[in-house]
């Protein structure tokens, strides 16, 4: 097996994404945009997924908060998993509803040991669900969760200890993080089981500064290029990951042409062998 | 508890109006919403520049959504399939 790098699958790339096959190992489809999708565009899908290997990846299911995930939500993902037969699945670190208020979108919990619990019994109704357990992606937050008792990396250790899941990093995730809250990113990688990587995300992001302009915070937005940081946190990673790696590139809107986009799977790749290379030295 | 606290962060970034009534009176709405002291008062610590840019963020992340998939990608991707 060799590393391999891929893009998120978006409706407005497709056809770019089908002239590039030969430079595109894998796709990653959001599972949410398909489940009321009508029949035409399922069964498109499912020939994308004969022609590339893909993963389906869930964005809503809130599998880290307390609430018991909706057996509803986690139904639709089984259909769509055992349609498509995708490579792996994936969901978040993160909560999406609480006392009927949808976020809709991704929010961290509070990093506790109550939390780990409910992350992890919510993971052993998906697996059972869907049939596989989720690759868990660490989220980008801008806000340090009150009442947190762990560190974000203790907890994503514990509940893959607990769970058994395998980890999605996303690596702009975890730069944003370390910027809006002043750690270390490399001590995280180095105390994150990189043995159980089963993906990793790359995307860009947007400087954005508070009204009164008294401070700035990375924001994860996937509307712009990767930055070097990133690529330097990919070249550390694949230093020190024993397995090889699957990594997707993240964009959801104000999409450049795909020659720009193709560079940057490049990037990525050059990132991997560098990283490669460092560890065989 | 780990679901009141969760309850009010989701309140916290998709309603206007009691965030800012949370930042006026944090201890206050904190209780309110079922928090203990020690609950209420790490709530009450939070960033208010992080919790304003948070909630613009998740705000601009659900106008995206609304906007769905554009029309035609099936005929579009159809076409270039051929």
């Amino acid at each position: 097996m060799r590393d391999r790098v891929g893009l998120g699958w978006r409706p407005e790339l497709a056809a770019g994404i089908f002239d590039s096959l030969d430079q595109i190992d894998v796709l990653e489809v959001i599972a949410d945009n398909y489940f009321d999708a009508r029949r035409r565009e399922r069964q498109a899908l499912k020939m994308i997924a004969r022609q590339v290997p893909v993963q389906v990846h869930s964005i809503a299911l809130g599998l880290a908060g307390t609430e018991a995930v909706s057996q509803q939500r986690l139904d639709r993902v089984a259909r769509l998993v055992n349609e498509i037969e995708p490579e792996a699945w994936s969901e978040h670190f993160a909560f999406t509803r609480s006392g009927g208020v949808e976020i809709g979108h991704l929010a961290a919990p509070p990093r506790t040991e109550a939390s780990v619990e409910a992350a992890v019994q919510n993971l052993e109704r998906a697996s059972s669900a869907v049939g596989s357990k989720p690759l868990m992606e660490n989220i980008a937050t801008l806000i340090d969760p009150p009442c947190s008792e762990l560190s974000e990396t203790a907890w994503i250790v514990n509940i893959m200890a607990a769970s058994g899941c395998g980890l999605l990093l996303d690596l702009h995730n975890l730069y944003a993080n370390s910027i809006n809250f002043g750690f270390d990113p490399l001590q995280c990688l180095a105390n994150l089981p990189l043995a159980r990587i089963g993906g990793v995300h790359i995307a860009g992001g947007q400087w954005v500064t508070t009204p009164d302009g008294s401070k700035s915070h990375l924001v994860d937005d996937h509307l712009h290029d990767v930055s070097e940081p990133v690529y330097e946190l990919l070249r550390a990673l694949a230093a020190q990951a024993p397995n090889p790696l699957i990594v997707i590139l993240e964009r959801d809107g104000a999409y450049p042409p795909m020659p720009v986009l193709l560079k940057e799977l490049q990037c990525a790749r050059e990132a991997l062998a560098a990283g490669r290379h460092r560890q065989q030295g | 508890m780990q679901a009141d606290v969760e309850r009010l962060l989701a309140r916290l970034l998709t309603d206007r109006a009691f965030r800012q009534r949370f930042l006026a009176e944090p201890m206050r709405i904190a209780r309110e919403e079922g928090l203990s002291d020690a609950e209420a008062k790490a709530a009450a610590a939070m960033s208010v520049q992080d919790l304003q840019t948070a909630a613009r963020s998740y705000q601009h992340k659900r106008d995206l959504k609304v906007h769905g998939w554009p029309r035609g990608w099936l005929t579009g991707w159809f076409k270039a399939t051929r």
